[in-house]
């Protein structure tokens, strides 16, 4: 099973892996290992050829947690570099980066893996610095107004 | 001294969800591990308890200029944190070491997974700064 393979890769790369069904059931299912600090998952659907799926979660601070402000800022993100997904969840707390490799044989997906596990993070990053930087210009705006309504 | 001393790193790599190895003999106490598929050591000497050294060797592709690969290790030395970078074994290879003076090496767990960074981040800067010199 391509399943058991990248797994096999994974760990003979050097990372743990453990393997669970995905919830939509069937075939599907996610592995998961970390890597620089972060847990990333790779789904696989078995097929000919399979379809992956590289992902990882980011932590929104919670000064930061505007949740329109944020839809944004990965929409803008995700223009920018083309081939990753976002998605805001649980209520906004965090987002997902995901990139899809489609029509790509395993061996294909393996000998580029790192790069696209980079990619994501890469990825998650610039989102991040984008919300961040929306916070804080939002907040250095709040703080010119309310002085200025103070008369300071 | 106590014979398990790196034990405190092993658990650091398992926090990074890495497997490791062993390899002690009289002389030393050393861990082998992969992260991305890139090998890593960690030495500490039995004489010298305190030194704790973290590591990577890399090839230099062939025919490389060794004025170019000594200015880039210059360079790399001069600008990064905690790394060393040195030409090795005949001077095909570069290693890159992280090299700590601890009272135990629990210290060192916290930072572990910014140290692995650096060596990582050096030898990624290493080669695509000697490639577009």
């Amino acid at each position: 099973m391509t399943r058991d393979d990248l797994a096999r890769y994974i760990q003979n790369e050097g990372h743990r892996v453990e393997m669970a069904p995905l919830q939509e059931g069937g075939d599907a299912v996610e592995l998961l290992f970390r890597s620089r600090g972060y847990v990333f998952s790779v789904s696989v659907r078995e097929g000919d050829p399979p379809r992956f799926e590289i992902a990882t979660a980011y932590e929104i601070p919670p000064w930061a947690r505007e949740r329109a402000q944020n839809a944004l800022a990965l929409q803008e993100t995700a223009k920018d570099i083309g081939d990753v997904r976002f998605l805001l969840a649980s209520n906004g707390k965090n987002f997902v980066v995901t990139l899809v490799v489609e029509k790509a044989p395993l061996h294909e997906f393996q000998r580029d893996f790192w790069v696209s596990v980079a990619r994501v993070r890469e990825a998650g990053v610039a989102a991040l610095e984008r919300i961040l930087n929306h916070s804080e210009s939002r907040a250095a705006a709040n703080k010119f107004i309310t002085s200025l309504t103070r008369g300071n | 001294m106590d014979a398990d001393r790196l034990a405190p790193l092993e658990l650091a790599l398992e926090e990074e969800g890495l497997f490791s190895t062993r390899d002690d003999d009289e002389d030393a106490l050393r861990i082998a591990f992969k992260s991305e598929g890139d090998r890593y050591f960690i030495v500490s000497y039995r004489d010298d308890p305190n030194f704790v050294m973290i590591g990577s060797g890399w090839s230099l592709p062939e025919g490389a200029d060794r004025e170019r690969v000594m200015h880039t290790m210059n360079a790399l030395n001069a600008r990064k944190k905690f790394v060393k970078a040195a030409l090795w074994e005949q001077e095909n290879d570069v290693l890159f070491t992280v090299e700590l003076c601890v009272v135990t090496p629990e210290e060192i767990r916290p930072h572990f997974g910014r140290l692995l960074d650096v060596l990582r981040d050096s030898a990624l800067e290493f080669f695509a700064e000697l490639r577009t010199q």
